[in-house]
């Protein structure tokens, strides 16, 4: 199969923090070809400096991103962008805030040449009590509570104690399975460990270092040496979904070895091709579990698959603070 | 000393109160110098007598208020629609009212392709006609396997393409993708909606109906004009770049371009603050014949594409509510910055919902900022009730009602979208005369056929398809259509004081036509021909309709 572009959905209604977010990942770019979409190209905080070439739809940055403007609607923005696929590894959608994430997505799910990536909903805490009495955006709130793997719950810092205990209890009653994560939409760790660092290769234990230690999560390492249930295995991710933020790992299921990817409710295995460059330890099963949360019922649900905790000292990962 | 023509006629309408109706009109430097009878315009000097129209009627040049310049250039793609069209030429596009028909047109355009491989682009599909029976790919392969092939529907909201389309997209029993539709074998059948599917089609193809204006469309837009009767027209959603404000200024500057234009940016297209300064800038390219001033605001979707956004009860047929373009907090600050900055927005509400959020939006923009004389106006605003009307004239604003969908969808409208009791509500012209709105109506195209006459004639009778009278109560006069083709959507557009009325000072545009529209039986309206139009004094001929 030829490479696949990472295909990222970004949702949430003006003023949760989406610019924010696609401005932090393009700072954190790296050497990941991003291409976003964006409704405002003005919203961007672009270094005139690396811009290499601009028209009204699409302008190229030195740093090998690309910007393309919604403005003349996705479908004919998404068709300009294919012609640059070749430079391009992960595309982002910065959503417009009335548009429905899943039906974003579903370019990713029609489209050979995307890969389904993370749709992770913004939700503004001191705005979404009054958002959830306008009757206006029903539609629109009941397709993110949908569509999102993960949400996203910004501007706690401003909000009213009331407006923030509303949204959660909205959260925690009307979606399942997508955790919650509190945190600024521009927090570097954040964002790196969801969207931008999301592809890096996933190859032995080191894996944790991928990373940085962040004061909000608790991590834990698992192993396991025999060959492990595929089905039974997703049914504990899917059972544990709304605490993992992320999971990471490579499996050796009966059918063969997977690297596996969770964020949020988005579950997704990628075989292992047998491939020299991939210093692949043995059967030996390797996974990482991210939360906010203390993780001991999803630890007990992967123990009984037969994974083992590590010892934390073995884990280069610091514990939650 | 300038040169003075004292054209002739049967019979000039003015839509001057003053002087409603004249034999002769005296023109001068392209302006109307003065009307009345030949004993009248003697004393402007030496004139010379153009006859020729003095058996036809003149009316004000019509103005269509909302059209879309791409009217000009689509015919470059093969028309599939249920009714007769004649492209700007005057070549008859027959209606393709079976799939049979359409899969004739098809056949037909197939062969005038140069080779296996060039695409097939068609238009104008509407299987809402075809009694459920629907076009698949198996229809479309019967035209060709090896070229794409595809046919956006009228609605704009769906596709059909063959497999050659499919193959190249990937898109097979496998897909399951919301928008890719499947028959009971669960075989995709070509039919596709929604943005991915249609991206995935565009993909291979590209889309052909999708850019900025450019020169040949506005040629062909003005001898569409012509043929109608149009002296002033909109392009209701233009996309605003250096390539589009350049093809605009070259045929505005042309010498016997036929029409005043007024491109209406799309205001989404950009920042709000770029927004302004592509405005100022394209206003200072204005002249007789380009009148950049108008801002352009989309809200929701359509009804009969059930996108558009209802109050309650929602959609008769229970399908859930519609689309919003943008979030209704961006509408309004969208709104109230244009407000703020002078500029004259003219905002598209099809469902009583985004009639009633630009309502509140305009409000706001009032009570922060006023402005005496604004005239922003709602576009389609197809579902407004008495009330809201109402709050457009408090407010100072206009309506630009749909006529022509009361003809087109309106028997849809009773039976699957609103429900016979909303329906005769649609596009409300005597409750917006009677509220005192001031009213355009128009055509929208190319999704219906731009001719003023057509659109008055579906406003005074306010007959459907199938020949059931929608709401009699909503229907208007002969005199009260005239004026909304003509002053009324002047008025709309801020250029009532330079058209839409034949009075001393104002552009010399006129619809030459061979019956008055204030004579006829008001069914006969839209059978009344049109020779042509007088364009700032100078004649031009319609297109030959040919079969």
């Amino acid at each position: 199969m030829n490479r696949q572009i990472t295909f990222t959905v970004i949702g949430g209604f003006l003023g949760a923090g989406k610019t924010s977010l696609v401005n932090r990942v393009l700072a954190g770019a790296g050497d990941i070809r991003f291409a976003v979409l964006v409704n405002d190209f003005g919203a961007l905080n672009i270094d005139q400096s690396l811009i290499e070439s601009q028209d009204s739809q699409i302008m190229q940055l030195s740093n090998g991103c690309i910007c393309c403007s919604l403005a003349g609607g996705l479908v004919d923005a998404m068709v300009s962008l294919m012609a640059y696929r070749d430079r391009i590894d992960h595309i982002l959608i910065e959503a417009s805030g009335v548009s429905y994430p899943g039906r974003i997505m579903d370019f990713a799910r029609i489209d050979p040449d995307l890969r389904a990536g993370l749709t992770l909903v913004l939700i503004d805490a001191s705005s979404m009590p009054g958002q959830l009495e306008d009757p206006r955006l029903a539609e629109v709130i009941a397709a993110q509570m949908r569509d999102a793997d993960l949400f996203l719950l910004t501007k706690t810092d401003i909000a009213h104690a009331d407006d923030i205990a509303r949204t959660r209890d909205y959260l925690a009653t009307h979606q399942a399975g997508a955790p919650v994560l509190t945190a600024r939409a521009d927090d570097a760790d954040i964002i790196d460990m969801l969207v931008t660092r999301h592809d890096l290769p996933v190859l032995d234990r080191s894996m944790a270092n991928d990373h940085q230690p962040h004061p909000d999560f608790v991590s834990v390492a698992m192993t396991a040496g025999t060959s492990i249930d595929r089905a039974a295995f997703q049914d504990a991710c899917a059972l544990h979904s709304a605490l993992l933020v992320r999971g990471k790992g490579i499996i050796s299921f009966v059918e063969g070895v997977f690297v596996w990817q969770q964020s949020g409710r988005r579950t997704e295995f990628h075989p292992v091709v047998s491939d020299p460059t991939m210093p692949l330890a043995a059967p030996d099963s390797q996974i990482v579990l991210i939360a906010t949360t203390p993780l001991d019922e999803a630890v007990a649900s992967f123990a009984a698959l037969g994974f083992q905790l590590l010892a934390p000292e073995s884990v280069p990962i610091s514990p939650a603070r | 000393m300038t040169k003075t023509t004292v054209f002739t006629a049967r019979q000039i309408i003015t839509m001057n109160p003053s002087r409603p109706f004249a034999t002769h009109v005296a023109v001068r430097d392209g302006r109307i110098l003065a009307a009345g009878s030949e004993d009248e315009m003697a004393g402007w000097g030496p004139f010379e007598l153009n006859d020729d129209f003095a058996d036809k009627v003149l009316t004000p040049g019509f103005v269509e208020g909302h059209a879309h310049a791409m009217e000009g250039g689509i015919w470059d793609y093969t028309y599939v629609g249920f009714q007769d069209r004649w492209d700007p030429e005057g070549r008859r596009w027959r209606a393709a009212t079976t799939i049979d028909e359409v899969m004739t047109r098809l056949k037909e355009a197939d062969a005038n392709l140069p080779d296996a491989d060039t695409p097939l682009f068609a238009w104008g599909l509407d299987p809402i006609y075809f009694d459920g029976g629907r076009m698949s790919v198996t229809h479309l392969d019967k035209i060709s396997t090896t070229r794409p092939i595809l046919v956006l529907h009228s609605n704009g909201h769906l596709l059909n393409v063959n497999s050659r389309i499919l193959d190249m997209a990937g898109i097979t029993a496998d897909t399951n993708v919301y928008g890719v539709l499947k028959d009971e074998s669960g075989k995709p059948t070509g039919e596709l909606m929604e943005m991915a599917a249609k991206y995935m089609a565009y993909r291979q193809t590209g889309n052909p109906f999708f850019g900025g204006i450019r020169t040949p469309s506005l040629l062909s837009y003005a001898k569409s004009a012509v043929n109608c009767g149009v002296t002033t027209a909109t392009d209701l959603f233009a996309t605003f770049n250096a390539e589009s404000l350049a093809a605009y200024k070259e045929v505005s500057l042309m010498p016997g371009y036929a029409l005043r234009l007024m491109p209406a940016m799309n205001t989404i297209e950009q920042s709000l603050d770029d927004g302004l300064q592509l405005m100022k800038q394209a206003m200072a390219m204005n002249n007789d014949r380009l009148h950049n001033r108008l801002c352009k605001v989309m809200t929701d979707g359509s009804i009969q594409g059930f996108t558009a956004r209802l109050k309650w009860p929602g959609y008769y047929n229970g399908k859930p509510n519609g689309l919003w373009n943008m979030d209704p907090a961006q509408l309004a600050e969208l709104v109230m910055h244009y407000h703020k900055a002078g500029m004259h927005l003219h905002i598209h509400t099809n469902g009583d919902e985004a009639s009633e959020v630009m309502l509140d939006a305009v409000e706001a923009a009032q009570e922060a900022h006023y402005r005496p004389d604004h005239r922003h106006t709602l576009q389609h605003c197809q579902m407004a009730d008495a009330s809201q009307f109402r709050r457009m004239r408090k407010l100072g604003m206009c309506v630009n009602l749909f006529a022509n969908h009361v003809h087109y969808w309106g028997d849809q409208h009773a039976g699957i979208t609103m429900g016979p009791d909303r329906a005769r509500r649609m596009d409300a012209c005597a409750t917006a005369l009677r509220e005192g709105v001031p009213l355009a109506i128009h055509s929208d195209a190319p999704v219906t056929p731009m001719a003023p006459l057509f659109t008055a004639w579906c406003a005074v009778n306010r007959l459907t398809a199938s020949g059931a009278v929608l709401g009699p109560e909503e229907r208007i006069s002969a005199a009260a259509a005239l004026h909304a083709i003509t002053l009324g959507a002047a008025y709309t557009l801020r250029m009532d004081h330079l058209v839409g009325s034949v009075e001393p000072g104002k552009y010399a545009d006129f619809a030459v036509l061979d019956a008055s529209p204030l004579d006829v039986a008001p069914e006969a309206i839209r059978d009344i021909g049109v020779i042509g139009t007088i364009s700032g004094g100078e004649f031009h001929a319609a297109a030959t309709k040919q079969d």
